[in-house]
């Protein structure tokens, strides 16, 4: 296993920019996310990991040395494709043993049977990629990157083929593989869910940049700019202006007759009548009554949205829409379409980014 | 009755009609002389049943030698066609270069090419006294020529490999750019390398492409005929010329029908393998990624041998019908005696002059050409449009005896067709033999399917309600037909058609068997100048034909269908 460092890379397609002056390092054992929307060169930094692209700037070091010189069939990297790209020619068996030709001393059999047990497809030695569900050709397609021991393992968007449910499902599997096995594992994915859900740290990209870098919770509580707040957990972002600065507490204008107050550590940076941005996850909207105090909307409903185990209201307000998710029991009866309602939450709930 | 059931009714009889018509047309213009030459070649003159002239065909040494020699040189045919292919279907699959499109659909022109300009524009060009070896003497100040191809193996091989690669171009090339790259990268990030991606991963992918496409140019070598005839010499024959030999020249009927029923049993078993191994090849895989394309023209060291490998190509392929269209405008031979701009050839295959070579006048050999290409077409599209329709929209039990009775024609040579053809209609009431009919009727039977393959996809993806919603609003089902089928189909009958009369055009095989000397067709014309070495002429009358084939060629595009897969599936020209 090995610690994944890239320096300063840059990747030019002809006059598209796909990968700009990129800084990242995924420690030793490390489940890194990449996520971000098509198009952001997410997949392209897991192809000049892989060796299949060269860098036109920059360094990639594995454990401190720079693999630049290395082909990709000597890099050892385990990569599995967004399409598995499974040898139709050859069974399961053949598939994952192909990698362990080119590792000399190694009991093939015995190799290619621990890696069927792992993904649980005993029994299925046999069967064409043709032959086999979605879900298991996923799981082929990791034993294959595998078997052969990578230094580390590199997932295109591995899920996204598959329907919901078995998204699901398998991305635990591989999350609680990678933690068994502990080897330095890169995940490509567009869906944000999943990468919070999986990864031990998420960077964040858009249009060639890494926006944030950090845990799944620091992304999506304290996203450091707007792109984060808005691609990370579709937040409530709220245009709004300094008023004034106290110590850890900060009240904001959002409309000429709203004014909040945010309670946060990061004031620094922060001066009266700056323009900024107020995140408010929905989650932590609350319906409450007229006459309480503190932090409060006032809102019409347009549109009331049923989950079963949640709500989501959306409602008009003067700065735009807001987005409210509640607990299924909270509100009962459901309000009718095109009632005003108001909305409090905490000044902890409150998270500035500056513009 | 309800009205339903009448209507019902109705649509038996003419369902029936739509069955029994183009079954009654092949039954009497392919079937009843494909019989006929079964019973020629199995019975003595006097009418005994005998297996002597099939067991000639096997037990004959110069027989032997000419079966043995025909699966030689399209074994050899293919491979080489496969040689030139292969690299070609590579560099269109991953480098780009200034008129990459342009030179993809140049790979048509030998698809429709008649084969005998090619034959003509393989001796101007590769023979003793061609372009090739002129210009080889020339640049290296030789006594005689060096390359010594034509009539023998080789040149049957060159230019078989010239009409066939484009096959493997087409059918590889499309595979390979449609291959995802990723599993070429997944082997190589498992430790493969270059070699080992190849032979492991890339070359399985590619093999169903790669073998259907052989398989078919093998069939096409199998059955060629005018290249053989004109490249052969006389030493060099295959069955299709041998039937030709026998029949025409020799005017044994029976070995040569006996000969022709092995062919026939030989194509079947061709075509039936190949729609076999055709349908064993279905896997369709995914593309996520395109495969990236590098810029040709940056040269290196390492590049030569590619270099090397097109300007070769492009010589063995632009070499022939270079010289075809410049011998067509000169007069003279070049070299010492030197050699001028003449549009003299275009007069004299315009005039009577010629009469001598051909038999015939060539201008009526071009009046012929065009009456015979009008009347198969129309043959064919009589033909071809019931059949389309009982395709397309009957399910009934016979069916696929049915598909089986109007497709086999394709997989019959055309000089074995026109061998049937020449012997089936020798008395009254049908005394058809040597009239020009004949002629257009083989033409027909070969170009129906044809037909077929333009309109059966249309008349599959219209909706079936729109005949219903027709029907309901008052009008007949002929009227249906006429009104709301009839003009949705417009462009596949036309381009069916198109291609029928193309085909007519261009076709000498059956027109070999078939023609007196007043019946004679421009691609005969163009093979008896040839014979008397009269290329000049040759040239030219090659040009016309190449211009009005390609002109039809050029209206088919035009209406948008896509040439080269539809003209795969029975190219006999």
């Amino acid at each position: 296993m090995v610690q994944v460092r890239l320096e300063r890379v840059t990747k030019r397609f002809g006059e598209v920019l796909a990968v700009e002056n990129i800084s990242f390092t995924a420690e030793e054992g490390e489940f890194l996310a990449l996520v971000g929307p098509s198009g952001c060169g997410k997949t392209t930094i897991l192809r000049l990991i892989a060796g299949f692209e060269r860098p036109d700037e920059g360094d990639i070091l594995f454990d401190g040395r720079s693999v630049l010189g290395e082909p990709p069939e000597a890099r050892q990297v385990g990569m599995v494709f967004q399409n598995y790209a499974l040898f139709p020619h050859m069974n399961v068996e053949q598939n994952i043993a192909y990698g362990l030709r080119f590792r000399p001393g190694v009991d093939r059999k015995r190799r290619v049977r621990e890696l069927l047990e792992l993904v649980d497809l005993v029994g299925l030695e046999r069967r064409t990629p043709a032959e086999l569900s979605a879900g298991e050709r996923q799981r082929v397609a990791l034993a294959r990157a595998l078997a052969p021991e990578p230094r580390v393992l590199l997932l295109d968007e591995p899920l996204s083929a598959l329907d919901a449910k078995l998204r699901e499902r398998l991305r635990l599997e591989l999350r609680r593989l990678q933690r068994r096995l502990k080897i330095t594992t890169i995940y490509v994915t567009h869906d944000q869910e999943e990468a919070l859900a999986i990864s031990d740290r998420v960077a964040v990209m858009s249009t060639g940049r890494i926006e944030q870098l950090g845990t799944p919770e620091e992304v999506y509580h304290r996203p450091t700019t707007e792109f984060v707040a808005q691609f990370i957990g579709r937040g409530n972002l709220l245009a709004a202006r300094v008023e004034e600065i106290f110590p850890s507490m900060v009240k904001l204008r959002l409309a000429p007759e709203v004014v909040v107050t945010a309670r946060s550590d990061r004031l620094e940076g922060l001066s009266p009548g700056q323009e900024v941005k107020l995140l408010l996850r929905p989650e932590r909207l609350r319906v409450v009554g007229s006459g309480a105090t503190g932090n409060r909307l006032r809102g019409r409903l347009r549109d009331v949205e049923f989950l079963g185990d949640a709500i989501f209201l959306y409602l008009d307000w003067p700065g735009g829409e807001l987005r409210v998710k509640l607990p299924a029991d909270e509100l009962r009866p459901l309000p009718e379409e095109g009632t005003e309602l108001e909305l409090g939450f905490a000044p902890e709930d409150c998270y500035i980014i500056l513009p | 009755m309800t009205p339903r059931s009448i209507s019902k009714l109705r649509g038996l009889s003419g369902r029936g009609a739509l069955i029994a018509l183009p079954l009654a047309f092949l039954g009497l213009f392919f079937w009843w002389p494909l019989a006929r030459l079964f019973q020629e070649g199995l019975h003595h003159e006097g009418g005994g049943l005998t297996l002597r002239y099939l067991s000639a065909v096997f037990t004959d040494p110069y027989l032997q030698g000419v079966i043995w020699f025909t699966a030689k040189q399209a074994l050899l045919s293919t491979l080489l066609a496969g040689a030139i292919g292969l690299p070609w279907a590579y560099i269109f699959a991953h480098y780009r270069f200034p008129g990459r499109d342009l030179l993809r659909s140049l790979t048509l022109v030998p698809f429709v090419l008649p084969s005998i300009t090619v034959a003509l524009g393989f001796v101007l060009f590769f023979g003793n006294n061609g372009h090739l070896n002129r210009l080889l003497m020339w640049m290296f100040h030789l006594e005689g020529p060096p390359l010594r191809v034509l009539y023998s193996l080789w040149g049957i091989v060159l230019a078989h490999a010239f009409y066939n690669a484009p096959i493997v171009i087409r059918m590889v090339g499309a595979a390979w750019e449609r291959l995802d790259p990723s599993y070429e990268e997944s082997a190589q990030a498992l430790g493969a390398g270059r070699l080992r991606r190849f032979l492991e991963v890339t070359l399985p992918l590619l093999l169903p492409s790669l073998m259907t496409s052989l398989a078919l140019a093998f069939i096409f070598c199998f059955l060629s005929f005018p290249i053989v005839l004109a490249l052969g010499g006389a030493r060099f024959s295959t069955i299709e010329v041998e039937i030709y030999t026998l029949v025409r020249v020799m005017l044994d009927y029976r070995l040569g029908a006996a000969l022709a029923i092995v062919e026939i049993l030989l194509s079947l078993g061709f075509t039936y393998g190949y729609i076999k191994l055709e349908g064993a090849f279905t896997r369709e895989l995914e593309t996520v990624r395109p495969r990236p394309t590098r810029p040709l023209l940056r040269p290196s060291p390492g590049r030569i041998p590619l270099y090397l490998f097109i300007a070769l190509s492009g010589v063995l392929f632009l070499g022939p019908l270079a010289s075809v269209v410049y011998d067509s405008f000169t007069w003279g031979l070049g070299g010492s005696e030197g050699s001028s701009f003449t549009l003299e050839w275009y007069r004299f295959i315009l005039r009577p002059e010629y009469e001598a070579l051909i038999g015939a006048p060539p201008l009526r050999a071009i009046l012929n050409s065009f009456q015979f290409g009008l009347a198969a077409m129309a043959l064919a599209v009589s033909v071809g449009l019931p059949i389309s329709f009982v395709i397309a929209r009957y399910r009934f039990r016979g069916r696929r005896l049915f598909d089986t009775l109007v497709m086999a024609p394709l997989g019959v040579s055309s000089v074995a067709l026109g061998l049937a053809l020449l012997r089936a209609f020798l008395r009254p009431p049908l005394e058809l033999s040597g009239t020009w009919v004949a002629i257009a009727l083989a033409h027909a039977i070969l170009a129906y399917p044809f037909v077929i393959r333009a309109v059966v996809p249309i008349l599959e993806g219209l909706e079936r309600g729109l005949v219903e919603a027709a029907r309901s609003l008052g009008a007949s089902r002929w009227r249906a037909f006429l009104e709301v089928e009839l003009p949705l189909i417009r462009r596949g009958l036309l381009v069916g058609a198109v291609f029928a009369f193309a085909i007519s055009l261009g076709e000498m095989s059956a027109a070999i068997m078939l023609a007196r000397p007043e019946l004679k067709t421009m691609p005969l014309v163009i093979n008896d100048l040839r014979a008397a070495r009269s290329f000049g002429g040759a040239s030219a009358m090659s040009v016309l034909l190449i211009l009005t084939t390609g002109g039809a060629f050029a209206v088919i595009e035009r209406l948008g269908e896509r040439l080269f897969s539809f003209g795969l599936s029975g190219r006999r020209l």
